[in-house]
């Protein structure tokens, strides 16, 4: 039974690597597309992005088909995202459809870039921390209609709040002119952070947790952000050129963290809560991941009361969401690799 | 002379009910969560070795955890300190939820002509613009005061939507303290063909349940060709005043509820014990039997006494001193030690007999056959077993969480107040925020030529 699903597993695993050569394709050419606003290449760009998704789309229901076939039971409960390879391909995935969708809604090619360079970072990361592609059958604990509820509807609320930290990092490069700037510090000193992680992750991955890794980790860290302080400024004048709607970003902010919240609320919590309490006992156990994904929660809860209360500036209010999607994926991912818990179904 | 209320109680629910309060106490409550997301007694004896703490203290003693544990970091989630905080947010949360009631009621309060900054030239008179706003299905009402001033309103219960998602967060934290302090929650280990009636909580204490869980059978199925368990589930019997009440099955996602008390199947193993069943087969010439022994429990077999008189989960031999030892505590190579009595009671003969062994040992003095053939009622299912008469107010308040976010994300309070006076329009837009998915002032804008951006 292993040996006639894992060539299938094999075929679907090279799918996803087409889809994620596709997507750095078209966060290439969405790149060319902002720059030199020709026309051929921002409809090249949606086309590889277009076509990316679906490949992946179709390797998504085809594991989903073959988990279904493997692991028996229902059909709802075969959905593809019960560890880190499913879960952050089904991350890359929803990114890339979301997107696809707002730039047929909203015709607008300018977050383009962005979007497939998370989506295909993420393809690439699975591939580089060599996250195991095989198919594993459900521990009892996971055997129920909640995981599809549970599961899915928080990584809609991820990437969710992936489009809204997009649209802040974008405005908050915008509109910070100088280093001296609160705004200019933050979007830096975040993406110092992340690259930092990222790098840590892989090394850990690889090494596996020593003492030298956490020091380099620490210096990594510093040196980034400090690289990035310095030559934040360059990165802003690639975009010197690209007139972005700041309104509509604001918007989009906006838009994707209200929906966000919401189904994070609905989806993470509640149903998390109440499919703990019916398989384990308690619907809040102080688990790492739940407390992450409670201060995830505290923290776009901030930027609503902000939001509504009207006294914050739109630039706090995208620092807010910068730092809420950080949160976000410490939430996600940094709980998994690094904390022991009820949530281990999603280590390596 | 002021009273009471005003000196004390007033001031106090000022504070306790401010926003820079709320801030502060969130602030708090998300630092103790990351340090109790790190720290905990179970990741604690890792974290010592990590290099940055090794630094400060010697990772070979329990230098960290003690110093931890004076800090009251161990257990962050459940102490005083955490507890109060959570306390002091959900009364912070109270009071701020009513005193948004009365602007829920009435909706956005009508502002004397003066704060109606925006305008535009305008021919008709207001009743034009009033009809708009009526044709639109806008709530609309003129102001008591002013007759030339009026509101409409729009989503008019949009206003309730954060009412609904305090609430529910109010309910929750109301139900998980009423849990914590009227609740318990524990473990309880039954081997099968035991009854217990005993649950230990966390922190060791013991509670006898009145009544009692009997468990039948326990048992584990595997996926195919795998070590991963698929399923595992306990039938069990509730004893109560010696009458069995009710036989049902507990696995994974099907708890089981009596009395308001929940068992959940947490974990199973297998354990020897003094109430175990050695299933024996024992043969003399033509008679045999097949028995099962307890330990120390003597059979009689013929004229014999027979006894199990000691075992060994792990048998292996030690070929230097020629004997028998126990190798582990795992029932990986169980073995028993049996002795035969004549009716007297005098030793005749003893050997240790091995569960796996696929042939009866013949025994030539006594001219007898024996065999170990099933070791029973080793096998033990734990339960994690809860009383908790908060869980209803609980599941209210997600409801309501739920029911809250919804609103607040579907109905998009709006607010417009307008009068007409000399050919000018003068109009202010309230709304819960500034950029909604689709502003309702739109078709306000629209229809009478406004130009938002001025």
């Amino acid at each position: 039974m292993e040996h006639a699903a894992s060539t299938l597993t094999v075929i679907t695993d090279k799918m996803v690597g087409i889809a994620g050569i596709l997507y750095i394709l078209a966060m290439v050419l969405y790149t060319f597309y902002l720059i030199f606003k020709n026309k051929n290449t921002g409809f090249a760009a949606t086309a590889a992005g277009v076509v990316g998704t679906g490949i992946h789309l179709i390797s998504f229901f085809m594991r989903w088909v073959e988990f279904y076939g493997f692991a028996g039971g229902g059909i709802l409960r075969a959905v593809p995202i019960t560890n880190l390879y499913e879960s952050l391909m089904f991350f890359a995935l929803l990114l890339a459809v979301f997107y696809v969708v707002i730039e047929f809604k909203t015709k607008n090619k300018s977050l383009g870039a962005f979007a497939f360079a998370i989506s295909g970072a993420t393809v690439l990361f699975i591939s580089a921390i060599g996250a195991s592609s095989n198919l594993n059958p459900l521990v009892p604990a996971l055997q129920s209609n909640w995981l599809l509820a549970h599961v899915s509807l928080s990584f809609i609320a991820y990437v969710c709040f992936a489009v809204s930290a997009i649209a802040a990092l974008l405005y908050l490069i915008k509109v910070s002119n100088i280093r001296k700037s609160y705004y200019y510090v933050i979007w830096t000193l975040v993406l110092g952070l992340s690259s930092a992680t990222i790098i840590f992750l892989i090394l850990t991955k690889v090494f596996g947790s020593n003492g030298f890794i956490d020091i380099l980790y620490v210096l990594l860290m510093v040196i980034l952000s400090a690289l990035f302080f310095i030559y934040g400024l360059s990165i802003k004048n690639l975009f010197k050129n690209i007139d972005f709607d700041l309104d509509m970003l604001e918007r989009i902010i906006y838009k994707f963290i209200t929906a966000g919240f919401a189904i994070f609320t609905i989806g993470g919590l509640v149903f998390g809560a109440v499919w703990a309490e019916t398989s384990w006992g308690r619907y809040w156990s102080w688990d790492p991941k739940e407390t992450w994904a409670f201060i995830t929660w505290v923290i776009y809860g901030i930027y609503l009361h902000g939001r509504y209360s009207g006294r914050w500036s739109k630039e706090m209010a995208a620092s807010i969401a910068l730092i809420g999607f950080l949160v976000t994926i410490f939430t996600y991912l940094g709980v998994n690799l690094l904390f022991p818990g009820l949530h281990s179904y999603g280590s390596l | 002379m002021k009273n009471f209320y005003d000196l004390y109680i007033k001031p106090a629910l000022k504070i306790l009910g401010s926003i820079k309060f709320a801030f502060f106490l969130i602030i708090c409550l998300v630092i103790l969560s990351i340090i109790g997301s790190i720290i905990s007694d179970a990741s604690i004896d890792k974290i010592k070795y990590n290099f940055i703490i090794s630094l400060f203290f010697n990772p070979s003693t329990n230098e960290f955890k003690d110093f931890a544990s004076t800090l009251g970091l161990l257990n962050i989630y459940t102490s005083p300190l955490f507890i109060t905080l959570l306390s002091l947010f959900t009364i912070n949360l109270l009071i701020c939820t009513f005193k948004l009631f009365p602007f829920a009621k009435k909706g956005f309060p009508f502002v004397d002509e003066n704060g109606l900054k925006n305008e535009i030239e305008f021919k008709d008179d207001i009743s034009a613009v009033t009809d708009f706003f009526y044709k639109e299905g806008w709530h609309v009402s003129r102001s008591p005061e002013n007759n030339n001033i009026v509101k409409a309103e729009h989503h008019k219960p949009g206003r309730y939507g954060v009412i609904i998602t305090h609430f529910g967060i109010i309910f929750i934290m109301a139900g998980a303290f009423i849990g914590h302090y009227m609740g318990f929650s524990g473990s309880m280990l039954v081997f099968e063909n035991q009854i217990s009636n005993e649950v230990e909580k966390q922190n060791g204490e013991k509670i006898q349940l009145n009544f009692a869980v009997k468990l039948n059978d326990f048992n584990i199925e595997f996926y195919e060709g795998t070590k991963t368990a698929k399923a595992f589930t306990s039938n069990i019997n509730i004893i109560e005043n010696n009458n069995e009440v009710k036989n049902t099955d507990i696995n994974v996602n099907h708890p089981l509820k009596y009395k308001d008390v929940v068992f959940y199947q947490a974990s199973y193993g297998q354990s020897p014990h003094n109430d175990m069943l050695m299933n024996v087969f024992i043969s003399k010439d033509n008679k045999s039997e097949t028995v099962d022994l307890k330990y120390n429990n003597a059979y009689d077999f013929d004229d014999y006494k027979i006894v199990v008189r000691d075992f060994y989960t792990d048998i292996a031999y030690n070929s230097q001193t020629g004997e028998y030892y126990n190798k582990s505590y795992n029932l990986a190579n169980p073995a028993l030690y049996l002795a035969v009595y004549d009716k007297e009671g005098k030793g005749l003969m003893g050997g240790w007999l091995m569960l796996h062994s696929k042939e009866p040992t013949y025994v030539e003095p006594l001219n007898m056959s024996f065999q170990f053939k099933e070791l029973k009622d080793v096998v033990y299912s734990g339960f994690s077993v809860k009383y908790n008469p908060g869980i209803s107010i609980v599941y209210l308040g997600g409801i309501l969480l739920c029911f809250g976010v919804v609103f607040i994300y579907l109905l998009n309070y709006t607010a417009i107040i307008f009068t007409v006076s000399n050919g000018v329009l003068r109009y202010k837009v309230f709304t819960h925020r500034k950029f909604p998915l689709v502003n309702p002032a739109d078709k306000f804008y629209k229809h009478f030529n406004i130009n938002k951006e001025k």
